[in-house]
């Protein structure tokens, strides 16, 4: 992220703030569509986080902070916006026999299903802070410090949600053993 | 081993699963929606300034302070013992309780503390140990300072000993603990982040600044609720 856009933008130049929407956008969508599961919520989320950026972009202190600023806002927009949403899209996975007829396909979308099913049952923080750490890459105290969060409760979130997606990885495995043993 | 390679190999896929590209209309609605927004204006903060003030600032800040210092608690500046204008001596008051107990919070961070207050010097130890990520991590906390924020949060900090495992802090640097009033009470621990202040005061105002630096206040689960017995001082 160039320092002197972000500077040029926190002092009401629209157009460096256009070069910075494209800089970040994808990398924002990214996270709040695997934060929210919803590839339109992610998408709406996305523009209410980025007009916020906007507003609130001479506050940022320090310009080369933006990035982890910028994650924290669009964040804080999918924790608002994801209750007021009751309707959430179902990832209704249709398969084809072609593409679904090796055993290593069905282990890998069952293992995505389940996985897919036991995020959706994790409470948004701790999505929040699994996405940060697993897609983004962020060690975790940088997660902390992006969510503006102490470390340990960081680190006792990501903990909860890798213990929910073992367990349910593990159950899929266990369930892809069961067909087996059946079919043999 | 195996197994969490294979677990780690299908988090990757169901995570990169799908395109992150911005449709182009949602970059024109936010363009557009920029031109008629107008930013906020920076408004001046003078409670959480630290050692980069002008003279002239920091003597702004104490007058400030002064006039909500009725009721307000804050975080001290400079060597162990001074604050905003106490330059009065007075006797020393017996030790107080700060902090103690012996609990478990969030992922299962075993704590035991005792910390008390005599005067504006603060002593007691914390001791922590957990199972980790990847292995087990423990580490002993000397703990030396205090400070509780205007919101009532109990903030407690020391210098690192005894520590073992990958996710321990390192010998010598600050951790601390912060404790949310409340039933239950809530608590987090601060060890990860590498922290260069230059006392254990400025380090626990760092960690504070660190969570409200930009203006959208503390996340509304700060502390993970504790579990077991801890006690805390008025």
């Amino acid at each position: 992220m160039d320092r002197e856009v972000v500077e040029r933008a926190r002092s009401g130049d629209q157009e460096a703030f256009a070069d910075l929407v494209h800089q970040i956008s994808d990398t924002l969508l990214g996270v709040a569509r695997r934060i929210l599961r919803d590839p339109t919520l992610a998408e709406d989320v996305l523009q209410n986080a980025l007009v916020t950026i906007w507003r609130k972009l001479p506050h940022l202190r320090e310009a080369d902070r933006f990035e982890g600023w910028a994650f924290r806002i669009l964040v804080h927009a999918c924790y608002a916006e994801a209750p007021r949403n009751r309707k959430w899209a179902s990832a209704i996975r249709v398969l084809h026999a072609d593409v679904a007829s090796d055993v290593d396909d069905i282990q890998k979308i069952a293992d995505r299903d389940e996985l897919e099913q036991a995020f959706r049952r994790l409470p948004l923080d701790q999505r929040a802070v699994f996405v940060l750490h697993h897609h983004v890459g962020l060690p975790l105290v940088a997660v902390a410090e992006t969510l503006g969060i102490p470390d340990g409760t960081a680190r006792s979130r990501l903990h909860y949600a890798t213990r929910a997606l073992h367990a349910a990885f593990e159950q899929a495995r266990a369930a892809q053993d069961l067909r087996e043993g059946r079919l043999t | 081993m195996n197994d969490k390679r294979d677990f780690d190999r299908a988090v990757d896929r169901w995570l990169d699963d799908g395109s992150d590209a911005t449709p182009p209309d949602v970059i024109n609605v936010v363009l557009l929606a920029v031109r008629s927004t107008p930013q906020e204006r920076r408004s001046w903060w003078p409670a959480w300034r630290t050692t980069s003030m002008t003279s002239s600032l920091r003597v702004a800040a104490v007058v400030a302070l002064a006039a909500i210092a009725s009721t307000a608690v804050i975080v001290t500046f400079g060597p162990a013992g001074s604050g905003f204008g106490d330059t009065t001596a007075r006797p020393q008051p017996n030790p107080a309780l700060l902090a103690r107990g012996y609990f478990v919070i969030g992922a299962g961070e075993a704590v035991e503390l005792e910390a008390t207050r005599q005067g504006s010097s603060v002593t007691g130890r914390m001791a922590v140990s957990a199972q980790g990520q990847n292995e087990p991590y423990a580490f002993s906390v000397d703990l030396q300072c205090a400070a509780t924020t205007e919101d009532g949060l109990v903030m407690i900090g020391g210098v690192t000993t005894d520590a073992t495992g990958q996710e321990a802090p390192q010998q010598g640097t600050w951790a601390g603990i912060v404790f949310e009033r409340g039933s239950p009470v809530g608590a987090s621990t601060w060890h990860g982040f590498q922290s260069n202040a230059a006392s254990c005061l400025a380090f626990l105002h760092e960690q504070d600044r660190r969570e409200r630096s930009t203006h959208l206040g503390p996340d509304p689960d700060w502390t993970d609720p504790v579990e077991g017995t801890v006690e805390l001082g008025p």
